[in-house]
């Protein structure tokens, strides 16, 4: 069944990358446990969620990722219908409907939506039999993300229907999609954006977007929380207070200081030489991904590759870039740092699927 | 994939820049700008000055001020800004608080370490200035300026209009986009609770960078605190206040209602409280004095609870037995008092017996003989069809939470419920409004204004939602729930014999009767032993052209002609005359 054979072309650059982040990411979770007794539990949680992403990502590496091409209708009705089930019986919390209650988890279809439209995308593009560049099969995968991408903004989460836009047009980019036709829908994309401003945003999400660029949209919310979040990461300067040092946290300005706004205290606690470190485990990551993808066997996997590079780079930027005040707020967490079990989950797998990939890469070797 | 090398090359630059901008970002805040940011840091130099919003004010339909807003000043402190704990000692000397008063407060959980906390409320204008002069030398220490909530008519419509409190986890998490923060005073029922995302308004405040030695102050940004949307409702407050009155603090509760459109004129339940005594913690007093008491004031008879509605319902089986051609419009027949079934004998309420009555003579003398052979002729089926065409036993759909939708039993219900099944008995029981059902005022009122009209409508109570500007944000139309399923020679027989039972020598509810005006109602003595029966009233006027329909409930009050009519009585005369009826502009 599963060749042990596999296992020597598995990447073992991602894995401690990958390890590194997760312990950054547990610590800076306890140091904000310090100041608020709430968050402790949580610390305990997130390692199950860790464990958990662990089986999932094994599983997902186990899988040939050729046979997810089998099953494509079916993981893409199933995404669909879980997506409805949010909307009609969701669980709401902080004006969204994102969550399906099972048991004791809350199941956020969102999350698992952004692999499916990796995988699903992937199957699409790479069974184009016409030219790659032509418009019909250019539209053919704005079709394909449509649903969902829909589905998804009237949670409302726009976080998520923007990282499936960016996943989107990385693959559309590799794979060959005429330039001419992802110009003129990036342009559309902005020309429509008055429109959606006007009509599709509700009063508090317009006020978190625009609180970055002008503090007097949201003064008393995102522009004080941006404010203070830049005093937080500014104040660690070269070296940081040092672990579990900082003073900013216990001040309890950052309601979402465990989730999105996590990297305040790694960025206080252990200044930019530590910020560096971490963007340079990133950077591994996406690296090492970049080397399996230009091997990869066939262009399949080079598209799932290209869809989980271009969802982790996406989270990366605009989350830092949220909470350095040079992106809107949109409440997108950081992969492997933020506390939260579906995006663990769901990031732990795609990289499972990335080293799965990575094992059946083409370079096979006769020894 | 080679032929895409430049696509992939521009791909792995994105990915490159992804990091590289994120980087030298961090460069710019931590590195080139971080001695700034340090020090801001240390001197803990960054504030949040919230100034809480006003509530929307809450008019009557001519608009008449039911709730607004008074503003008091409470003195707070900031305990990381005081720096020594001489300025606090000095501050609560200066005010008379106890020391140790000021150190429990502190000591109290509250959102954030920079959170202000309250030490005394409500400051007089001596205290204030007091405070004011020693501002300069008083770090941390703030006047804060607080709305609150005030009734203007204390206790009027006090179910209706809800009261406000203390926001709570769970509303907080939900609302907290919608700019709620911790210790803000939300509305806990009523249409204070109903309605309070409109109500609660926007905070306003400025966030403050208190400069290194704590001396100069600057304002990075502000905002003006945001008054909440204002209501208008359908009410009228004379009317409420008349049937406030005429309850009397008796357990009770009156409706008025617009038959055209469903608007609430009045809706009074008694006894009622006084909503002030919650905006500020309630004393332990208040609280012994609202639990304790044996009518249980916080109890809304109106909409909330419901009870047999005894002979009122025989407008409705009367209705049904009509239409269903149950009974012939001219058919007679003879009351001696009681009425047979095998192994049991029900009785009229006058157990002399009516003699031979008709329909007409039935309704106005409320015989049950008539009601019960009209029962037994239309079966449970049928007699539950019809109450629920006229809207009971389901919420009516009042925008307050916690209505009851009151009780239309049938032989299911029953056999599930008791496990017993459903007897002859029960059919006449129902047929007169006794036995298993229940209905509320709310739902009576709406019921009768249904007679009226031939249409069952929604309860209208907020009419339009007005700006703090003073434009109309939103308005709420009429909502016609349906339609009576009823000929008009129907429903013409039965207001006929509501009109008799107030304008009939021999009817019931004769005290019901308004100069001038004529009124259609009907009585009701639901039974309770072995306690007093609870007194009801139902009618509307004026019986050509029907303007207001009325409900008046009074818990064991006794019998509905003498002591519910009268009420309805009253209430009649105030609402036609402030809605402007033809016959009194």
């Amino acid at each position: 069944m599963f060749d042990l054979r596999l296992l020597r072309r598995l990447d073992w650059v991602i894995l401690p990358a990958l390890i590194l982040l997760l312990g950054l990411g547990v610590a800076a979770l306890k140091s904000t446990a310090q100041a608020r007794p709430a968050i402790g539990l949580l610390v305990g949680k997130q390692i199950i969620w860790i464990a958990a992403g662990f089986a999932f990502m094994c599983l997902a590496a186990l899988i040939d990722y050729r046979a997810l091409a089998r099953w494509y209708h079916q993981i893409y009705w199933l995404n669909i219908a879980l997506l409805v089930t949010v909307l009609i019986l969701g669980h709401s919390s902080k004006g969204a409907q994102r969550w399906i209650p099972l048991g004791p988890f809350m199941l956020q279809p969102s999350e698992i939506c952004k692999l499916t439209v990796i995988v699903t995308l992937a199957v699409y593009l790479s069974s184009v039999k016409t030219d790659i560049s032509s418009f019909s099969s250019f539209m053919g995968a704005l079709k394909h993300i449509a649903l969902p991408i829909l589905l998804i903004a009237a949670q409302p989460d726009l976080g998520t229907a923007l990282v499936i836009i960016a996943i989107l047009g990385g693959m559309l980019l590799v794979s060959g999609a005429g330039a001419k036709h992802l110009a003129a829908s990036a342009g559309l994309l902005l020309a429509l954006f008055p429109l959606i401003w006007r009509y599709g945003l509700r009063d508090y999400q317009k006020r978190r977007l625009t609180g970055f660029l002008n503090p007097l949209a949201d003064p008393l919310g995102t522009s004080y929380q941006l404010n203070q979040s830049k005093i937080a990461i500014g104040s660690g300067r070269l070296f940081g207070q040092g672990l579990f040092q900082g003073s900013q946290k216990d001040l309890s300005f950052i309601p979402e200081q465990h989730t999105d706004f996590i990297f305040t205290v790694i960025g206080e606690e252990l200044g930019f030489m530590g910020g560096l470190a971490l963007l340079a485990l990133f950077g591994i990551i996406l690296w090492r991904g970049f080397l399996i993808m230009t091997e990869s066997e066939d262009i399949l996997g080079a598209l799932m590759v290209t869809g989980i590079l271009s969802m982790l780079a996406f989270h990366i930027f605009i989350n830092l870039g949220m909470i350095t005040g040079i992106m809107p707020t949109t409440g997108i967490p950081l992969p492997f740092i933020s506390y939260g079990g579906s995006a663990m989950i769901t990031d732990m797998t795609a990289i499972g699927l990335l080293l799965g990939i990575g094992m059946r890469r083409n370079k096979l070797m006769f020894f | 994939m080679h032929s895409q090398a430049p696509r992939i090359r521009t791909f792995g630059l994105l990915l490159l820049l992804t990091i590289a901008i994120i980087a030298a970002r961090l460069f710019q805040l931590q590195i080139i700008q971080g001695k700034k940011y340090a020090a801001m840091a240390k001197g803990n130099r960054l504030h949040l000055l919230l100034e809480k919003p006003a509530r929307g004010i809450i008019f009557d339909r001519h608009g008449h001020i039911l709730v607004s807003n008074r503003i008091r000043y409470d003195l707070a402190i900031v305990p990381r800004m005081t720096g020594s704990s001489k300025s606090i000692a000095e501050v609560a000397a200066m005010l008379h608080i106890p020391q140790k008063e000021v150190a429990l407060r502190l000591s109290a959980d509250r959102a954030t370490p920079l959170a202000p906390v309250v030490i005394k409320k409500g400051l007089t204008a001596e205290e204030i200035t007091l405070v004011m002069e020693r501002k300069d030398r008083l770090r941390g220490i703030l006047i804060e300026k607080i709305p609150y909530r005030f009734y203007v008519y204390e206790g009027l419509a006090s179910h209706l209009l809800g009261y406000v409190g203390e926001i709570d986890r769970e509303k907080l998490d939900k609302y907290r986009h919608l700019g709620y923060r911790m210790g803000d005073v939300i509305g806990k029922t009523g249409v204070e609770g109903a309605f309070d995302t409109i109500l609660h308004g926007l905070h306003g405040g400025s966030q403050v960078d208190y400069g290194s030695a704590g001396t100069s102050s600057r304002v990075l940004a502000s905002m003006e605190a945001v008054r909440g949307g204002s209501l208008l409702l359908s009410l009228d407050r004379d009317t409420q206040a008349v049937a406030e009155e005429a309850l009397a603090g008796r357990p009770g509760a009156v409706v008025a209602v617009d038959v055209r459109n469903g608007e609430i004129l009045a809706m009074a339940s008694s006894p009622g409280y006084d909503p002030n005594i919650f905006v500020d913690s309630l004393t332990r007093n208040e609280w012994r004095n609202l639990s304790s008491h044996p009518y249980h004031p916080l109890q809304n008879r109106a909409s909330h609870s419901a009870w047999p509605p005894g002979s009122t319902f025989k407008m409705i089986t009367l209705s049904a037995a009509l239409q269903e051609r149950a009974v012939l419009a001219g058919e007679c027949f003879y009351c001696s008092g009681s009425y047979k079934l095998p192994g049991r004998r029900f009785r009229c309420w006058d157990l002399s017996g009516h003699g031979s009555v008709g329909l007409v003579e039935g309704m106005a003398q409320s015989c049950d003989i008539v009601f019960y052979e009209l029962g037994r002729r239309l079966g449970e089926r049928s007699l539950h069809h019809y109450a629920k065409a006229f809207g009971l036993g389901e919420k009516s759909g009042l925008p307050l939470s916690g209505e009851t939708a009151g009780k239309i039993p049938s032989a299911d219900w029953k056999e599930e419920r008791f496990k017993q099944k459903w007897y002859a008995g029960d059919t006449l029981n129902m047929s007169i409004g006794q036995g298993f059902v229940q209905a509320s005022p709310l739902q009576m009122a709406l019921a009768t204004a249904a007679v009226a009209t031939g249409k069952l409508y929604k309860p209208l109570l907020v009419k339009a939602v007005i700006s703090p500007g003073g434009a109309i944000v939103r308005k709420y139309e009429p909502v016609l729930r349906r339609s009576l399923p009823l000929r008009q020679d129907v429903l013409a027989i039965v207001r006929r014999g509501m009109l008799a039972a107030i304008k009939d020598p021999k009817g019931t509810g004769k005290l019901a009767a308004v100069e001038g005006v004529e009124v259609a109602g009907k009585t009701g003595t639901a039974e309770d032993p072995p306690r007093r029966p609870h007194a009801w009233f139902v009618g509307y006027a004026p019986y050509a052209a029907p303007r207001v329909a009325v409900c008046v409930f009074l818990e064991q009050g006794g019998h509905g002609g003498a002591t519910a009519a009268p009420i309805a009585r009253r209430v009649l005369e105030k609402a036609l005359f402030t809605i402007g009826t033809p016959l009194s502009p």
